[in-house]
């Protein structure tokens, strides 16, 4: 089956989905092509078993090859990453963007330039701060930590809508663009897999499999944007030929946990993702509350399997805790022959395993100034830390065989720029050497911003489809 | 034989009995045919491999000892100066982890 359309979106999450909107609204027949299926924002409680199997990739692990192996997550419905992230939307910090323009020579790529974009999104997905109320417990223990250390801690606005009964909905993509999307009269191709793009002349054709009916298809079109992630962007590419600084820096926030135990209750059945985070030590690392959720709890846990009961008996007075560092290393993302899933490296260097230290030490002082009374980090072998001075026992490097690191956040797999040498695309996301070939999400960003990249990916790719349409029409 | 291994390490690491242990295999099973290819396959050659191995120092194949022996080198593994061993066990401890801890809440 061939079908001819303008414009096809490969990906729907927070990137391909601002791309699909903006170009139906402007009168161009898109086709949304998403790997996974379509599953309302409340399909299944957050953080749940559930929502592992229906709405993330690989069924919620995945680990990158490498020393340490960090594990990541990737969405694979349709909504992408904005169905099972946590909500927290930042600015690009503009210290960030100073040098994201001098390294790679981007041009007009400022604050002001932004700022338009920024206040779309921000009205789109309701970004809002949380009410006073509704602060969690283990949230204010963070910030009852930094204001005893006199350090910064911040409270990070969300993409939640509040209704009248007084609860809170997230604005997912599927909650708000996509909908937009299909009222525009744009197709959305859910539960369908790219297998690769082809240039046929001036057009490309897009191959893709219904993963349903396991019948093959293809798309004619004459321009595509792809929106996959940071892993699935360059994967694709790469699979198809295209691999010119494609898939070769893949940046991460390295993520270190810590179940904190507390001597009052701070956890329930109902706890959320906290929304305070200390920006003390940004842009080298910050620290934040984690889902706290029973499984988490024990996970965390699984190091120190000699304390699991305590999870039975003491849960309400636990919850996770992250530092998360801007890294030097970086990765790399291949395909491998016979192998149909991506292979992913992540090389961290010492300076990184050194930062983690100094991360989770401050991380450590600054719950012990919250009250905690014991600490349980994320490596393997050790033991629980019960008073401040334990804080010593942590190597000035992190052991890279017995430290348990995972990310949330992905990105700079496919840099934008002028920079040819170094970067996959131009300002604004043309692949180089490609007329109608475009990279629109996670990917493009640079480098690590140190913050919850949703708002970055968004306000660039908005910035960038309204370049294109400022092309087309000229 | 694949499947008789997962089984025995379920029926070991979960210890409580309000668990549903065959629903528990059923979701191990399940995660590990959502784990990449490129873990799958080591994943399941290592699988095999442990089995033999402790055919070889035990006597028995791993998913014929007793739950208690099982566990007993369970316990061991998992604090293995090896990292590949540890991480091994930690790939279905984890998983297990997750849903025990999820039935429970």
């Amino acid at each position: 089956m061939l079908r001819n359309t303008d414009i096809v979106v490969i990906g729907s999450g927070p990137g391909g989905s601002i791309t699909a909107n903006i170009l139906s609204e402007n009168g161009f027949e898109v086709v949304l092509v998403e790997n996974g299926p379509k599953f309302p924002v409340d399909s299944c409680a957050p953080f749940s078993i559930e929502e592992m199997e229906q709405k993330y990739k690989n069924g919620g692990i995945t680990p990158t090859f490498g020393n340490p192996k960090i594990t990541y997550v990737e969405g694979n419905c349709v909504g992408g990453g904005s169905e099972i992230n946590s909500g927290l939307y930042h600015r690009i910090p503009s210290d960030i963007l100073e040098k994201w323009k001098e390294i790679y020579s981007i041009n007009n790529l400022d604050e002001d330039a932004l700022e338009n974009h920024y206040t779309v999104i921000e009205k789109t997905l309701s970004i809002t701060y949380s009410r006073k109320n509704d602060f969690l417990k283990a949230s204010k223990k963070l910030v009852e930590g930094a204001r005893k250390l006199g350090w910064k801690c911040i409270e990070v606005p969300r993409w939640y809508r509040y209704t009248d009964s007084n609860s809170s909905v997230k604005q997912s993509m599927t909650k708000t663009l996509i909908p937009e999307f299909e009222k525009n009269g744009g197709f959305l191709y859910a539960n369908t897999v790219v297998l690769q793009i082809v240039q046929e002349r001036k057009k490309w054709r897009i191959i893709c499999k219904d993963l349903n009916t396991k019948r093959k298809t293809s798309v004619l079109c004459n321009y595509v944007f792809v929106c996959g992630g940071a892993i699935q962007t360059p994967f694709l590419l790469r699979k198809s030929g295209i691999k010119n600084n494609i898939g070769n820096t893949l940046q991460i926030h390295p993520t270190i946990k810590i179940l904190a135990e507390f001597p009052e209750k701070i956890n329930s059945v109902k706890m959320g993702v906290g929304v305070h985070q200390v920006k003390e030590f940004a842009p080298d690392y910050s620290f934040g509350c984690s889902v706290s959720t029973k499984p988490y709890l024990a996970l965390t846990m699984l190091d120190y399997p000699q304390f699991m009961e305590e999870i039975d008996n003491h849960w309400e007075y636990m919850a996770n805790f992250y530092a998360m560092i801007v890294p030097r290393g970086t990765g790399t993302i291949r395909k491998f022959p016979i192998f149909k899933d991506p292979f992913v490296s992540y090389k961290l260097e010492d300076w990184d395993m050194r930062l983690l230290s100094k991360a989770l030490k401050n991380l450590c002082k600054l719950l012990f100034h919250a009250g905690a009374k014991q600490l349980f980090p994320g490596i393997n072998g050790f033991e629980p830390l019960t008073k401040l001075d334990d804080i010593n026992t942590i190597p000035p490097v992190l052991p890279r065989d017995k430290t348990n690191l995972m990310t949330i956040h992905l990105f700079s797999s496919c840099p934008m720029g002028e920079n040819s040498r170094i970067c996959a695309t131009d300002s604004f996301g043309r692949v180089h050497g490609y007329r109608n070939l475009y990279i629109n999400d996670g990917s493009i960003l640079p480098s690590a911003p140190g913050v919850n990249p949703q708002g970055a990916i968004m306000a660039i790719a908005r910035r960038n489809v309204f370049a294109f349409l400022s092309d087309y029409y000229d | 034989m694949f499947n008789k291994i997962i089984s025995a390490f379920v029926y070991s690491l979960v210890q409580r009995k309000t668990i549903n242990k065959n629903d528990a295999v059923r979701f191990v099973i399940r995660q590990y045919n959502r784990t990449p290819d490129l873990y799958r396959v080591p994943i399941f050659i290592i699988t095999i491999i442990f089995n033999f191995y402790v055919l070889a120092v035990r006597g028995s194949f791993f998913y014929r000892l007793t739950p208690e022996q099982r566990f007993d080198i369970i316990k061991k593994c998992k604090r293995s100066r090896i990292g590949i061993i540890r991480d091994f066990i930690k790939y279905y401890d984890s998983i297990v982890m997750l849903y025990t801890y999820s039935q429970s809440s």
